[in-house]
């Protein structure tokens, strides 16, 4: 009984414990929740930033906090197109940002639907673009909304005429000059007898848009060109118009002379297509040029061959320097790469990195579905090609594509201009050959992608050759129509493959998991073997369709999991295999078969290492270059190479961006696109079975052969006991790393010292410059070891080994200690030694005031690799116990690095210097012991002066106008400090150090010495030399420098304006009263810092200052400038890159002359009829009444005009100004 | 007797002559000076003025050009909170991730908006950077006004004025000032285009391609794009300059 009270007395009081335990947790959980940080929105940062996601409401702007994310905030939560005054168009902003911007909002709208935003005709001079408003405006040019598409902008350059305006003497397009009696078509102005004097023909050289050389006159007209360059080497080596450091202006050359040569990728297509000992991949360094791009890969690529980590990098050629474009450690985006066909006889390499559709793949159950060109997916499939003819024809498929945002039709390498889709229902296109044809649009087969309409022709055809006509309907003679194809239909052009079983999958596998199990069901495989029980005995055993047991079968299968991601048993790119993520099941669903483990064996499921070669995942040879497909695929296709490439580069993507550029090529292919199958073109170069090369394709077709094989069998075989068939499955998941992190340090070494980065572009990151271009990846650091961690360093990301189990502390190696030893006596001289074996200790004396640099790095605990840690310090031998947090971070902000420096600035004498340096890993594993730094100052007395180690800045640059330079100096040991006159200053050598000017000095850093600053004065000549002393703290005496420390500024000449002039019809000198309706500016600067090369900048009346068109240069240009008609104030502001100004004002009245020229008199003499009028004009005469002809006078356009005198006695003379100003006709009547 | 007056009259009067002479030969420089005075004054203000117009425009140009480093470094911000760290640096988000989608919605970078932070820097910065210690307390008055500055951004160069009233006063005599301009040659205007583009891709495509853009501009940009994922950096220069704009975009993980 007692024992039953006892248990009772128990249960309640557990009961009881787990009640008031909830109870406990349900209050504590609230506390617990309210001491995380409530998430807010800066509607607007204190710095300025708009709709930022807080948890510190300090960070916002006074009243611009809320208590929501931005997404449920009012103004943040809301997107659109913000139109700014200035018309500039922000697709994707927010609300809140353009209100903070007085922008107008238009949410919910991309801002290519507003007209203000869509791109217009823009003219500048003679240039006809599509510009936007905010660009044309900026560009100083005149928008033409009525020509809204480039064909009809370009057309209108083209079609107007360019000549000289004599009314301004500009250069530019007939419709911009206000008279046709004033325009000389082609005519340069330095030609045309008005403008010729103030427009010097040749007057300087300049680059212009196009990239090459040009000679402009003196008004800033461009005349013919000084030097044609090539900037994308379309004739030979690439070349671009640059302006020298010595002004000269001259083409360059913009070729890559060597490109990176990687490893694993055949740039120069030598490969033979064969194994991977075939491939000659060390022989590219190939000279590129300008703008060529191409791929590189870091290991095999294309359909299941993508291995985990890996991406693809676009590289192109930049005005001579190679650069990377990575397309994205996801994967999300593609490299392919091949030749764009400008003209028949030029060629450009590009590469492109187009997105990865291969997530589609795996929906589609049919071949149909799968080669969607949108869908970029491969059929695998074990069927065979058939050719379906029909009474010795072929099913030929036409397609013809409409580009209507470019408004042209595109098919085999031709455009045609069609203003409008309905213009191409009123043509007709016919079909001439062996056959003649009309293609009907009703029997088409229409598919549309963005601005791309395909319509598909599918007929009945005899193999031939065959020209395409496009016709007006009503005329029906072909000799009207324009040729615009001509094609060759064979037999092989056209193949369609009978429906099976097969699986679409993506072009190039994603680098993620997340499809890996969507194919699970498509993987069980009923009935694939064949078991028989044995006639005697009761041992059953496999008779037909055994293979699905063997390694070929989990090669094949596993080939098709990696083909959708991550997925499967993988190697990494550093060689290391893991199966897990493949399991072959031979007992699916539970099934219970009777000695399966005759051939399934406990554990054979998986895919043993060594089954897989890594040979045939480590070299992307030729990766995705779709030149090669040509190469291959030519043949058989008859199709062009260009139509392959364009294909691709059109249906995959960066059309709108490459289009520009490749122009008809890229029509090519979208006329191309449906003519050849990825199946075709995969073929070629053997993607897929027939051709098959690839292991693990191989071993899928193989498999699934077999499979289809077995099934068959087992219909016409029975057994002479019980027997049955039975399934077998496939489980594919995600592919998971290696364990451990052992490998985690090759994702930022570089392959000269065993890691996975081209040495080319994954240098040793200093901290200035530019950054590598190669860096460790988050994937492809996670793919190396399952405690690979990616995390920032200031020498670029690192992958680190975060492995839970690792309790111990990273090492420390002394890199580098810089120290001088002590050479004069009475201080210790020699034994002056470094011993940095686990310490840094300097035995013997140091110089005093001397400095000490020491480099040390953070190693991992076998000290084979550098690990990354936070480094303390503390100074004193009384710290030498510290903690790691007592201590003091040795780096800024405390980052992770791998590299750590202390420097002593100055060791003072006397002193023996202890410090002590703890590391922690990522794992928060501290060193255990410090490492122990010790070294020790000379002892002696005090007897030398302190030396200047440093001046900031090292050069010393001042405008003309500036006397005064501000200066501040380092020394290498203690001096007074503040204005006592530890350092000094004069403008005269050997001053009396009492008599020089005191600087400001503070003391030192630990990396720095004391510093002392002044701003020198008096500088009044173009070198200026100074002279600099200080003095030590040593007692009684201080310790004076004996010597003088130069240090010169040079001052540069003054900035000036020079050869200033106002182009107008009267002349080119800016007068207080200018004629005309504009006028162009032109002015050229000398003196300053670089020969008169600066920045200039007018404004009208104190209005928006305007930059020049033309300028940071010697020689500045700004045509067209439009005062109104009244007085006016130009000021003009130059300036150079280190502070010169230049500034001019001029006041002027600007008119417009509308009086005509009056006659003043008339006589006539030595047989000529000379009239005087009171304006510069043009003077016609005719001898009646009826003034029907009007007859020039043979000399005319000046005041006084002559023509020889005509038979009659009777004039009628009518005089017009240069502004068309036209006065009565007068008439004079000789007596 | 009459003629020993004679000689005593002549000796009053040589040394009469002698004090006059002696006195015209110490007042002279003073006498001198007296009468050309006013001009020496006033361009001994005016040498004094234009050392501190000097000084002002020293100060004008080193702030805004250290101004417009930071700008560059912290992509059009001063002290940026919304940033990612790459190779220790911080790279201020232009293009930020609202709702856990993509594509990115953008930070309105005008050059209004830059003028406008510029201004208030360089409001701070140029008078604490004016040395005029060494021009008060002389033989003139300095009176000061409100120091006040605008800028604007241009393709290649950022002009910048200011109005600073100065007045050198010494007895009647006075000479002003009160307007400076300089510009500081930075092509923050051509970058800050470049840099719309960028995002306005990233903003309504997920993409940039520097490539297409290069031929869209003539390689006119000096462009390198990185990727710290999902995230992206680029660091934006002009041919022939040396001045960088670095910002990040934000990305998003896939799933």
């Amino acid at each position: 009984m007692k024992f039953y009270s006892f248990l009772k007395t128990k249960a309640i009081f557990q009961i009881l414990l787990v009640i008031s335990l909830a109870f406990f947790m349900s209050v504590r959980s609230p506390s617990a929740q309210a001491a995380d940080p409530v998430p807010g929105c800066c509607k607007q940062t204190t710095s300025g930033e708009s709709c930022v996601d807080t948890t510190n409401q300090s960070q916002c702007a006074p009243g611009k906090y809320s208590p929501s994310s931005c997404s449920l905030t009012a103004g943040c939560g809301q997107t659109g197109c913000c139109v700014t005054t200035d018309n500039q168009c922000s697709t994707a902003t927010t609300k809140t940002s353009c209100d903070l911007s007085n922008g107008v909002f238009h949410e919910g709208i991309s801002c290519t639907a507003l007209d203000v935003c869509k791109p217009s005709c823009c003219v500048v001079g003679n240039n006809c673009n599509m510009q936007t408003t905010y660009s044309c405006t900026n560009l100083g040019g005149e928008q033409k909304p009525e020509l809204g598409t480039e064909q009809a902008c370009t057309n209108y350059c083209s079609s107007t005429t360019s000549g000289c305006c004599s009314t301004d003497c500009h250069y530019g397009l007939a419709s911009t000059c206000d008279s046709s009696t004033n325009f000389y078509q082609n005519i340069q102005c330095s030609k045309v007898s008005s403008c010729k004097e103030q427009c010097l023909a040749h007057h300087h050289k300049q680059c212009g848009d196009d990239g090459s050389a040009y000679w402009y006159d003196s008004c800033g007209n461009r005349e013919e060109t000084a030097q044609l360059c090539d900037p994308d080497g379309r004739h030979g080596p690439s070349t671009q118009c640059l302006a020298q450091d010595t002004g000269e202006v001259r083409c360059q050359s913009t070729d890559c002379a060597t490109t990176w040569d990687n490893p694993v990728v055949d740039e120069a297509g030598t490969t033979d297509g064969g194994d991977s000992t075939g491939a000659d991949l060390t022989n590219d360094h190939l000279v590129r040029k300008n703008r060529d791009s191409w791929c590189e890969y870091q290991a095999a690529v294309g359909p299941t061959l993508d291995l985990p980590g890996t991406q693809h990098y676009r590289h192109y050629c930049e005005r001579g320097q190679e650069k990377v474009d990575p397309c994205g450690p996801d994967r999300s985006r593609i490299c392919i790469y091949g030749s764009v066909q400008l003209t028949p006889t030029d060629a450009k390499a590009m590469g492109i990195c187009a997105p990865n559709k291969g997530e589609s793949c795996v929906a589609c159950n049919d071949q149909n579905c799968c080669e969607d060109p949108n869908k970029k997916c491969v059929w695998l499939s074990s069927n065979k090609e058939e050719y379906k003819q029909k009474d010795g024809k072929i099913t030929a498929k036409i397609p013809l594509t409409y580009d209507s945002k470019e408004k042209e039709l595109l098919i085999a390498g031709e455009r045609e201009s069609f203003s409008s889709p309905d213009a191409i229902s009123k043509a007709e296109f016919r079909l001439r050959g062996s056959e003649s044809k009309t293609l009907s649009f009703s029997q088409a087969t229409k598919t549309s992608s963005k601005n791309i309409d395909t319509y598909l022709f599918q007929m009945q055809l005899s193999p031939g050759d065959y020209t395409l006509l496009a016709c007006e309907k009503s005329d029906t003679k072909d000799d009207n129509c324009v040729i615009i194809a001509q094609k060759t239909i064979t037999a092989d052009s056209i193949k369609e493959l009978t429906q099976g079983k097969g699986y679409c999958v993506p072009f190039v596998p994603p680098a993620r998991s997340s499809q890996c199990t969507t194919i699970n069901s498509k993987l069980v495989y009923p009935k694939a073997a064949y078991w028989e029980e044995a006639c005697i005995g009761t041992d059953w055993s496999c008779t037909e369709g055994c293979d699905v047991y063997n390694n070929d079968f989990k090669k094949g299968t596993n080939s098709l999991c990696n083909a959708y991601g991550d997925c499967g048993a993988k190697y990494n790119l550093a060689g290391v295999f893991s199966s897990t993520g493949y399991q072959r099941d031979c007992s699916p669903g539970g099934a219970s078969y009777k000695d399966i483990n005759t051939q399934c064996p406990a554990g054979s499921g998986v895919i043993p290492p060594g089954t897989i070669n890594f040979e045939e995942y480590k070299y992307a040879k030729m990766g995705l270059n779709i030149l090669h497909l040509d190469m291959t695929a030519l043949s058989e296709q008859g199709t062009s190479t260009t139509t392959i490439l364009a294909y691709s580069l059109g249906g995959l993507g960066g059309l709108s961006l490459v289009a520009g550029y490749v122009g008809a090529t890229i029509a090519v292919g979208l006329a191309g696109a449906g003519t050849i199958s990825f199946q075709a073109a995969l073929s070629a170069i053997g993607y897929v079975v027939s051709f098959g090369s690839v292991g693990g394709p191989v071993g899928l077709i193989i498999g699934v052969i077999v499979i289809l094989v077995i099934i068959a069998a087992a219909v016409f075989f029975y057994s002479c006991s019980p027997n049955e068939y039975r399934d077998i499955a496939v489980s594919c998941s995600a592919w998971q790393p290696p364990r451990g992190g052992a490998d985690c340090w090759k994702c930022h070494t570089p392959q000269s010292q065993g890691g996975l980065l081209p040495d080319a572009f994954a240098f040793n990151y200093t901290g200035t410059g530019p950054l590598p271009q190669y860096d460790c990846t988050e994937q492809l650091c996670g793919s190396l070891g399952s405690f690979c961690q990616l995390t920032d360093t200031p020498q670029g990301p690192r992958c680190v080994s975060n492995d839970p189990q690792n309790v111990v502390p990273p090492n420390i190696a002394v890199k580098n200690v810089v120290f001088t030893c002590n050479d004069e006596v009475p201080g210790q001289v020699g034994n002056c030694n470094l011993e940095k074996d686990g310490k840094v200790v300097v035995t013997g004396e140091l110089k005093e005031f001397s400095s000490v640099n020491i480099t040390l790095t953070t190693m991992n605990a076998d000290a084979t690799r550098d690990e990354v840690a936070a480094c303390h310090y503390a100074l004193g031998i009384e710290h030498r116990d510290d903690t790691f947090e007592n201590m003091k971070p040795l780096e800024v902000g405390n980052t992770l690095s791998t590299t750590h420096s202390l420097s002593f600035a100055n060791i003072g004498q006397n002193k023996t210097i202890n410090a002590y340096i703890l590391c922690q890993d990522l794992n928060k594993n501290t060193m255990t012991t410090p490492l122990p730094i010790t070294f020790t100052s000379a002892r002696q007395p005090d007897k030398t002066p302190p030396t200047i180690t440093r001046f900031y800045p090292s050069i010393a640059y001042t405008p003309a106008l500036a006397t005064t330079f501000p200066l501040t100096i380092e020394t290498n040991e203690d001096v007074p400090l503040g204005t006592s006159g530890g350092c000094r200053w004069s403008s005269i050598p050997n001053t009396p150090f009492n008599h020089m000017n005191y600087m400001d000095c503070s003391s030192g850093t630990l990396s720095l010495g004391p510093t002392c600053s002044t701003t020198l004065t008096n500088i009044n000549q173009t070198q200026q030399t100074f002279y600099f002393r200080c003095q030590d703290t040593a007692e009684p005496t201080h310790n004076i420098m004996q010597q003088d420390l130069l240090y010169s500024v040079q001052k540069t000449s003054a900035l000036t304006l020079n050869d200033l002039h106002c182009i107008t019809p009267l002349g080119n000198t800016c007068d207080p009263t200018m004629y005309g309706t504009a006028f162009n500016l032109t002015l050229t600067t000398q003196g300053g810092y670089a020969q008169g090369t600066s920045v200039c900048t007018y404004q009208l009346d104190r209005s928006v200052p305007i930059e020049f068109f033309v300028t940071n240069t010697t020689s500045h240009q700004q045509p067209g400038i439009r005062p109104t008609a009244q007085d006016h104030i130009l000021a003009i502001h130059c300036a150079d890159t280190i502070g010169n100004i230049a500034n001019t004002t001029l006041a002027f009245t600007f008119m417009q002359d509308t009086t005509a020229p009056h006659i003043l008199r008339a006589t006539i003499d030595d047989h000529l009829l000379r009239v005087l009028t009171d304006e510069k004009a043009m003077c016609n005469y005719a001898t009646n009444t009826t003034a029907s002809s009007y007859i020039p006078f043979a000399t005319t356009q000046t005041i006084m005009h002559a023509t020889p005198l005509p038979g009659n006695t009777f004039f009628m003379i009518q005089c017009e100004d240069i502004f068309h100003n036209t006065g009565s006709p007068t008439k004079i009547t000789i007596l | 007797m009459q003629k020993k007056g004679q000689v005593t009259v002549f000796v009053i009067i040589g040394v009469l002559t002698l004090f006059i002479l002696l006195f015209i030969f110490f007042v002279k420089d003073a006498a001198f000076e007296r009468f050309t005075r006013s001009p020496n004054v006033e361009a001994h203000l005016q040498t004094e003025l234009d050392g501190i117009t000097a000084e002002i425009q020293r100060c004008m140009h080193q702030e805004t050009s250290k101004a417009l480093q930071e700008l560059g470094q912290g992509g059009g911000y001063f002290t940026p909170i919304h940033t990612l760290t790459f190779y220790g640096k911080p790279f201020t988000y232009l293009c930020t991730i609202i709702n856990g989608k993509t594509p990115c919605v953008q930070q309105l970078l005008t050059r209004t908006s830059i003028e406008t932070r510029l201004n208030q820097r360089l409001q701070t910065t140029i008078p604490t950077c004016m040395k005029l210690q060494g021009y008060k307390n002389k033989d003139y008055t300095l009176t000061t006004g409100t120091f006040a500055v605008s800028s604007a951004i241009l393709p290649r160069a950022v002009l910048v004025n200011a109005t600073y009233p100065l007045t050198l006063t010494k007895g009647p005599y006075e000479v002003r000032r009160t307007t400076y301009s300089l510009s500081v040659v930075a092509p923050l205007g051509l970058i800050l285009d470049g840099v719309h583009d960028i995002i306005n891709a990233e903003a309504s495509d997920n993409y940039f391609d520097p490539l297409a853009y290069s031929f869209l501009k003539q390689s006119t940009y000096d462009l390198a794009k990185h990727i710290s994922y999902p995230h992206r950096v680029y660091i934006v220069k002009v041919y022939g300059s040396d001045y960088t704009f670095q910002f990040a975009v934000e990305g998003v993980r896939a799933a």
